[in-house]
């Protein structure tokens, strides 16, 4: 009886060196075994002593049982931590030590959503908004749809810019998302509100701000009493949604074959200035009438805009190629 | 383009600062791109649109200048002398083909002498990237900045004969001022005298004719070419020319004739010439095409209330000139635009014009308020949102590879690349086919990742594309794919993914069947099918596969077809009262042989069609003495009430007797 504080110091000594789950269950079995635990072997001697000794010894063995037992019990829980920890190696044994709350959180494998896909899903709600849906089309076009219906014919000077891949004479990869204006409408009839966001490809040699395959977002409203000044009340409001309330917006002329008037707009970056976003203007009325829609009736107007360059500006990505890059050190930051 | 700030100041007054300037013309759609400063000189890098042909010349924006800031444009006095000084010379020109030159201005200019142009020619020349040659070189790529109008200089004396105008020939050769031959293809504008080919017309002048030291006469040659021959020489030939880029576009078709007036202007100043033979042009000059508009259709377009008044004042200034409608509608014109402006033929275009011009930021800015639309679109789902959202909650990331792949990596697939759809004019290797799965980006992605991380988990959206064509649309197929890879290398794993994929989706009932020898799958791997339709693939990639994108690490990959999976989703939902009674619960233990599968056993379980089987699926399965063996794991619920032991007996019974039957089926005892 008289080993009991021996005893006890001994087990927080050996309590404190137990690293694994066997060591720990040996150690348990040592002291609390049910026959040869040491614990269960000094409670057996208990009812042989006198009753001075009862009295004195008594107590004292029970605070050392329940001592004992919760200290077992604390190793046990730290044990499962650290074994959880060893699945998630930046955890911190944290028991026995005074509680601090700057401990890092545990971190959960949580997986990101592509920034491209944040910023499309984020056109996607503003426009939604305003009562437009969205709708996909093919990224393998014919001339007559990616060219012709849009008033590019075979020899307009535009043909240039847009430089072409080619399958064949008839078949091209789409040199932007504008064919799914003509391929709706023949298909729908006004009022029209749609986006269709998609991939376009150009004959582009990949720099930091050219990939020969990128996304666009192309916008179409059609409607008996429309004008351009819901064009761009619109694209006002979609810029202020996505850069924010203050942003500065402009307008300007500009030429596309397949709208009449045109118009670009550009927001204003703090660092660079005014930069272009988006393509836009009044659908011209033969396109209207390739797509079958009375141009005498209806009034339309289109947008379009390269979701990469809104991600671009937006978390100041300065070279293109990132995005389609697969590096998860990029794709975690988002 | 670039214009020297001082050049401009020659035509139109300007006072504000060169940035105000530059952003009136843009925001009227003159796009400033750069303001460049040097020498005390400021230069304009203008980006012109390919229909305003008209200003890519210094005049032409001087003139949407004085419009903006409301000055008069001057314009330089053209030469208007007649009378010849010299001895009279001829040169025969003629076309045999009217379209490919239907318009131009054509003499002949002697006592020339030939020299360095004076300081203030070679000064604006530099400033606007041309490399100053000779007085007489010079003059005319002045004046062709100037005005816009591109216009070529003979040497008269080494011109044999008559000079014709035709369309090459397939093959034809000639020997550009540059010193390069260039063959031609057919229909090339090209000039000839009676001996040899002296002129890639638009493009570049022979060799054979230019304008040297030595030269004394020349023949002065202003053209409007047709645009779209010019546009085909050049890319065939690979040249762009200041010329050329003009010539593309629809130039002012009187404009020829001022252009020559004012280079036998300079010329006569700065290199001492005469005009030695008549000024010949030829359909000159022109008239353009009026047409009517309606004022209240230009206001419906902008949806501006713009006054008759600022609309005419618009229109005249950038000189249109308007009359009164010949219908007598008083709401409408007949406007006949300058000639300057061919681009512009319709209500639509001076919709524009007035647009550009009031300043699109200065229109109000309005919601539209028709109807909001109902077609089938505003009813779909976002089934990639969602399911987006459920692999990135399950700790997966999402990336974006390229579309367009080369050679290698579709043979490193075990595509076949004769299968596979490729563009006929690649810029590089790099990109010459579209991709025909998504698991080469996926792949490429996972190898480049194991440098940094040791688990690499990712998947994708987007098209793959293949030769076939869809029956339905025509074009080759390109069906949207969802694709996934992982390193954490287990079948059941990635098939708990697809399965949850279905379950978001509202699929029910899909099949996992095991792949036979299949391309870049191994044994471990399954198609799925739903409703007997293939849908895609799952499982372990062969190591053959990884080892050609070099990875060295197991890979579970699953690739379906998004667009089928959508065809089949659903999301119909409906609640199931909560149980009133107690179920009970209960795992039997099987033995079967190997080759029954999991599905047969619950297959035969469903075929009972016993309503009292609430639930049963299977827990662990471990190979025992040569066999498998299942736990069967059951949940039996009566709606009526709690079930009783001998109820419990006899339906497990059932169960076992028909496992018995149909597969054999042994039961290890408890």
């Amino acid at each position: 009886m008289k080993n009991l504080e021996i005893t006890s110091r001994e087990a927080v000594v050996k309590l404190n060196k137990v690293k694994s789950k066997e060591e720990f269950e040996n150690l348990r079995i040592h002291y609390f075994g049910r026959k040869k635990g040491i614990l269960t072997q000094l409670a057996s001697k208990l009812p042989n002593l006198s009753d001075k000794e009862k009295r004195k010894w008594g107590p004292k063995f029970n605070q050392l049982k329940q001592d004992l037992s919760s200290l077992f019990e604390k190793k046990e829980k730290s044990l499962l931590l650290i074994e959880e920890k060893h699945k998630d190696k930046k955890k911190v044994l944290h028991d026995n030590l005074p509680f601090d709350p700057t401990v890092p959180g545990r971190k959960l494998a949580v997986g990101h959503i592509h920034p491209l896909t944040q910023i499309i899903d984020e056109v996607k709600d503003i426009f939604h908004y305003l009562g437009f849906s969205w709708v996909d089309g093919p990224e393998v076009e014919t001339d007559e749809y990616n060219f012709q219906k849009l008033l590019i014919h075979k020899d307009h000077p535009s043909r240039d810019v847009q430089q072409t891949y080619y399958i064949n004479d008839e078949l091209l990869l789409r040199t932007h998302t504008s064919p799914m204006q003509i391929r709706y409408m023949e298909k729908h009839s006004p009022p029209i509100r749609i986006i269709s966001p998609g991939r376009a490809y150009r004959r582009d040699m990949p720099d930091a701000t050219h990939l020969p395959d990128f996304l666009q977002i192309e916008g179409l409203l059609i409607d008996e009493k429309t004008a351009l000044t819901d064009l761009l009340g619109v694209l006002d409001f979609f810029v202020k949604r996505l850069f924010g309330p203050k942003s500065k917006v402009r307008f300007y002329g500009h030429n596309f074959p397949y709208t009449e008037p045109s118009v670009e707009v550009e927001v204003y970056h703090k660092k660079r200035g005014w930069i272009e976003i988006l393509g836009s203007g009044m659908v011209h009325p033969d396109v209207l009438r390739n797509g079958g829609i009375d141009p005498e009736k209806y009034i339309g107007w289109a947008f379009g805009m390269g979701p990469d360059r809104l991600a671009m500006l937006r978390y100041g990505i300065d070279d293109i190629r990132l995005l389609y890059s697969g590096d998860l050190r990029f794709l975690e930051q988002f | 383009m670039l214009v020297p700030l001082s050049w401009l100041k020659d035509f139109v007054t300007l006072t504000e600062d060169e940035e105000k300037i530059a952003e009136k013309l843009l925001l009227s759609g003159t796009k400033v791109e750069e303001i460049t400063r040097k020498d005390g000189e400021v230069v304009f890098d203008f980006e012109i649109t390919p229909n305003r042909g008209d200003c890519l010349g210094v005049i032409g924006i001087a003139r949407e200048a004085s419009v903006l800031f409301e000055e008069k444009l001057r314009l330089p006095e053209p030469f208007s002398e007649t009378v010849l000084t010299s001895r009279r010379k001829s040169i025969n020109f003629s076309s045999v083909d009217k379209s490919l030159c239907p318009y131009y201005t054509i003499g002949i200019i002697d006592n020339i002498k030939v020299e360095k142009s004076p300081e203030w020619i070679r000064k604006r020349l530099e400033l606007v990237g041309i490399r100053p040659l000779n007085n007489i070189v010079d003059i005319t790529n002045y004046v062709m900045m100037e005005t816009g109008q591109p216009m070529h200089a003979f040497d008269y004396d080494k011109i044999v004969g008559s000079l014709i105008l035709r369309a090459s020939k397939e093959g034809e050769k000639v020997i550009t001022i540059d010193g390069k031959e260039r063959k031609l293809h057919k229909g090339a504008i090209i000039i000839e005298d009676s001996e040899k080919l002296i002129d890639l017309a638009g493009l570049m002048g022979g060799e054979n004719s230019e304008v040297d030291e030595n030269t004394s006469t020349i023949v002065l040659h202003v053209p409007i070419y047709n645009s779209v021959a010019i546009r085909r020489t050049s890319q065939y030939t690979s040249l762009r020319t200041e010329a050329s880029n003009r010539f593309e576009k629809q130039l002012d078709p009187n404009g020829h004739r001022y252009a020559f007036e004012r280079a036998l202007h300079l010329l006569k100043i700065e290199a001492g010439g005469n005009l030695a033979s008549n000024i010949r042009s030829i359909n000159y000059p022109v008239k353009s095409e009026s047409f009517e508009i309606s004022i209240e259709r230009v206001r419906k377009i902008l949806g501006l209330s713009i006054s008759e008044d600022d609309l005419v004042n618009i229109l005249s200034n950038l000189g249109f000139e308007i009359l009164p409608s010949p219908s007598l509608n008083e709401s409408r014109f007949e406007i006949r635009p300058p000639t300057w402006r061919p681009d512009v033929k319709s209500t639509e275009d001076i919709a524009e014009e007035i647009g550009r011009i009031w300043g699109y930021n200065n229109f109000p800015k309005k919601l539209p308020r028709g109807d909001i639309p109902t077609h089938e679109d505003s009813f779909t789902v976002d089934w990639a949102k969602r399911v987006r959202n459920l692999l990135t909650g399950l700790g997966i990331n999402e990336t974006y590879s390229h579309s367009m792949t080369d050679a290698k990596s579709v043979t490193n697939i075990d595509f076949d690349t004769e299968k596979t759809l490729k563009v006929n004019n690649r810029m590089t290797v790099d990109y010459e086919y579209m991709r025909p799965t998504l698991l080469i980006g996926l792949l490429q992605s996972i190898e480049i990742n194991l440098n940094h991380f040791d688990e690499v988990e990712l998947f994708e959206f987007g098209r793959t594309f293949s030769t076939q064509i869809d029956t339905k649309t025509k074009l080759p197929s390109q069906s949207n794919k969802i694709s996934l890879t992982t390193t954490k290398a287990d079948y059941f794993y990635i098939k708990g993914i697809v399965e949850q994929i279905l379950n978001t989706m509202g699929i029910k009932e899909g099949e996992f069947v095991k792949n036979e020898n299949d391309s870049i799958w191994t044994e471990e791997s399954s198609t799925l099918k739903i409703d007997k339709e293939v849908i895609g693939y799952l499982g372990f990639v062969k190591a053959i596969t990884l080892k050609n994108f070099s990875i060295n690490k197991k890979i579970v990959a699953f690739e379906l077809d998004f667009d089928k999976l959508i065809k089949f989703s659903s999301t119909k939902k409906i609640y199931k009262a909560l149980l009133t009674y107690p179920t009970v619960k209960e795992d039997v233990s099987l033995i079967i042989q190997n080759n029954i599968t999991v599905d047969s056993v619950l297959n035969s379980i469903k075929s009972l069609n016993e309503k009292k089987i609430l639930n049963y699926g299977i827990g662990e399965i471990f190979s025992l003495e040569g066999k498998k063996s299942v736990l069967l794991k059951l949940e039996y619920y009566d709606p009526k009430g709690t079930m009783e032991d001998k109820e419990i007996v006899s339906i497990r019974k059932k169960i076992i007797e028909k496992l018995k039957k149909d597969l054999q089926a042994e039961i290890r005892s408890k």
